[in-house]
């Protein structure tokens, strides 16, 4: 049973189409990626789910139905634009945005240290948030973001402003959300962290859907019988079965010739004698199918796995 | 707990926990305190407080000098010395132990005329005592029926020629005390809209609103603010009027004014009236702004566009005090933004036909929900767009951009 279902939703403003049919499902317990280019309309998808804005056609489904004050207490957003009461202290500020989720004072009182502890912020709380670093801050909204136990989480560039140290905590802690059942949407342009965390991702450019499915297929999907080699030998002009060799930063890569398998490829270089350090199945990097799929993304081009 | 009520309690600690917020309220009673403190040294300093000698030559006094009320603070009490010979007085008027003396003559009865020697010039206080001293003598063992008015004089009620105006004279410290709750009032809306004010164009600065918007409902967000932030303007009046009755009750029977002071409770009723749709609807105007600004320098801008139509009457004071039912008067008193003060002014002085009242009272309801409902537009169409102001022409097209 899915936790949210986008179906069909559109969006213009003026004379810009800012989401077109979009359509996707996330379930519980799942990590779902909404990626895309700067402009493509997730930020406009994420208000419309949040129902800070209204989609011109289309219905969104949230937690069973349609979004209403009861269900804000179940939500966590943390979103782009970053925002927190600058002019007062940092407990204060997360005491009244918890309230605001309908957390009781004792509830609080019992939860929150332990959130600024886990973030390493209990030395700070009695300073004012203004006084607080960028990532400190981040943090901090990660705290407000999730403090009230919310069933689905959105985070919108959660890593932005953190080192590799807290990058890691709040990895560990979206890992954390997922296992006990939570439904995250994540928005981010850092592909790397889509690769360790998501289980599923939506790429829209345009305001249109490109890409739609589970990672694996994704992979799958893309994977071609290009293979990656490093030696520290100087390899011949031409080897058989090889459409193209091309130099990387330390590998080399080889694009087989139609019909040739990454086999007969290792086979003939075995037999003329090149010594191999490394030889792998060049499975593209979810950057790579991000840059293939946008740059051919044409209304109409839409890729669903 | 209702999330309006969280708003509100926010709202309302944010501003009266900090020490600017009791400084500002504390320096109006304190300056008004300092200046009348300045006064009273001011005008002690300069009468001279030494007593002034009499000689009864007339065998006139029976009564010694006394005095029922007691001294008013800006005005001392000068002692009044009996002396057997008018060599006595003069010797001691010259030694400098009394200021000056006085000889009641012989025959005072029917001259009624008396000699006033001295090093200080004779004040109004002075001629006063001595003339209720005298009167008490003359008059002691003589039943006079309404005494008190007969040396008060007549009552005064001034009409002009073509009825428009009609004051009565002993109702000018009626009129006073709607005037300063008026004013207070006024100062109450401003700072407490632009506490609501600061508190909008501070969600769009420190970029809450989508926070807030996936917390609470856009309208629990207004109204919790402007609740928390009328009772930021109720705290002020409060301690304020608390601050006034002390110092009534304390200082009251040695002001002057204060003694002849009463209060007009319908007036004060129905600048209540007047004043509670003002306030929502100056309220209202100060959160469009606030969502429609990009930032607090900007509003502060902008702020002088409400304030000064609501402050406009008070250009116009010795207009409206002249001709409070005259065309300009009337037109200050209809206009929403001008009314609450206006009208306020004309009740104090002349009666203002009871139609025209409840037409400015429905008027400003009317603007008060036009307004909150333009608000709640405005509030939706700016709290998005964090770095661009939001049109007027927007906010009254159908539908808006969201």
């Amino acid at each position: 049973m899915q936790s949210i279902h986008v179906e069909h939703i559109s969006k213009r403003f003026g004379d810009t189409q800012a989401v077109r049919d979009v359509s996707f499902d996330v379930v519980p317990g799942e990590i779902f990626g909404l990626l895309g280019p700067n402009g493509s309309g997730k930020t406009t998808t994420i208000r419309i789910i949040l129902d800070i804005l209204k989609p011109d056609s289309g219905s969104v489904s949230i937690l069973g139905g349609a979004m209403s004050e009861a269900k804000k207490n179940q939500i966590g957003y943390l979103p782009e634009e970053r925002g927190l009461y600058q002019d007062i202290l940092l407990d204060k500020c997360l005491e009244y945005l918890a309230t605001l989720k309908g957390m009781s004072p004792q509830q609080i009182k019992q939860k929150l240290p332990a959130y600024l502890d886990e973030f390493d912020l209990s030395s700070h709380r009695k300073k004012k948030v203004k006084e607080l670093s960028k990532g400190m801050q981040q943090k901090a909204q990660l705290i407000a973001t999730l403090i009230h136990n919310p069933q689905v989480i959105i985070i919108d560039e959660p890593f932005s402003a953190l080192d590799p140290v807290n990058t890691q905590l709040v990895k560990d802690i979206l890992k954390q959300q997922r296992s006990a059942g939570k439904t995250i949407i994540m928005c981010t342009h850092q592909m790397n962290q889509v690769e360790q965390l998501c289980d599923k991702i939506v790429l829209v450019d345009k305001g249109e859907v490109l890409l739609y499915g589970g990672l694996q297929q994704i992979y799958e999907s893309f994977a071609t019988d290009d293979v990656r080699i490093n030696t520290s030998m100087e390899l011949p002009p031409s080897i058989p079965g090889v459409r193209k060799i091309e130099r990387l930063n330390t590998m080399i890569k080889l694009e087989p010739q139609p019909g040739v398998k990454p086999q007969e490829i290792l086979n003939t270089l075995v037999s003329q004698g090149i010594q191999l350090n490394a030889f792998e199945i060049a499975v593209p990097s979810l950057d790579e199918i991000f840059i293939k799929v946008v740059k051919k993304g044409e209304p109409g081009d839409e890729q669903d796995l | 707990m209702s999330k309006t009520f969280e708003v509100a309690k926010y709202e309302y600690t944010h501003h009266v926990a900090r020490p600017r917020f009791w400084i500002a309220l504390l320096s109006v009673p304190v300056g008004m305190v300092l200046v009348m403190l300045f006064a009273i040294a001011i005008s002690l300093s300069s009468v001279s407080k030494l007593p002034v000698g009499y000689v009864d030559e007339a065998g006139l006094i029976a009564i010694p000098p006394s005095f029922a009320e007691k001294p008013s603070l800006f005005e001392p009490v000068i002692p009044l010395r009996p002396y057997a010979s008018e060599q006595e007085a003069r010797a001691a008027a010259e030694s400098g132990s009394i200021q000056a003396y006085f000889v009641i003559p012989e025959g005072y009865e029917s001259t009624f005329q008396v000699r006033y020697y001295y090093n200080e010039p004779l004040t109004g206080t002075i001629r006063n005592q001595i003339q209720r001293f005298l009167s008490e003598n003359l008059l002691a063992g003589i039943q006079v029926p309404n005494q008190a008015r007969l040396e008060a004089g007549s009552l005064y009620t001034l009409v002009s020629l073509d009825g428009t105006r009609s004051t009565a004279e002993n109702e000018i410290s009626k009129i006073i005390l709607p005037l300063v709750v008026g004013l207070l009032f006024v100062i109450v809306v401003l700072s407490s809209g632009g506490y609501l004010l600061q508190a909008v164009v501070e969600e769009k600065e420190n970029r809450t609103m989508e926070i807030m918007v996936t917390s609470v409902s856009p309208n629990e967000l207004m109204a919790g603010k402007i609740i928390g932030n009328l009772s930021v303007g109720l705290t002020q009046i409060l301690v304020w009027a608390l601050m006034a009755v002390v110092f009534v009750l304390v200082m009251g029977d040695r002001i002057p004014f204060l003694r002849q002071l009463q209060i007009s409770w319908p007036n004060m009723l129905l600048s209540l009236l007047l004043l509670l749709p003002s306030f929502v609807f100056t309220s209202a105007l100060m959160a469009i702004l606030g969502a429609t600004v990009t930032d607090s320098q900007e509003a502060a801008q902008v702020t002088g566009l409400i304030t000064f139509p609501i402050l406009i009457p008070y250009y116009f004071f010795s207009v409206l005090m002249m001709h409070p039912n005259g065309a300009f008067s009337r037109a200050l008193s209809y206009f929403p933004m001008s009314a609450p003060v206006a009208m306020t002014m004309r009740m104090a002085f002349t009666q203002v036909p009871a139609w025209e009242l409840l037409m400015v009272i429905a008027l400003l309801v009317l603007f008060s929900v036009l307004t909150i409902w333009l608000a709640g537009k405005a509030f939706r169409l700016g709290m998005l767009q964090y770095s661009r102001r939001v049109r007027l022409s927007q906010l009254f097209r159908k539908g808006g951009a969201l």
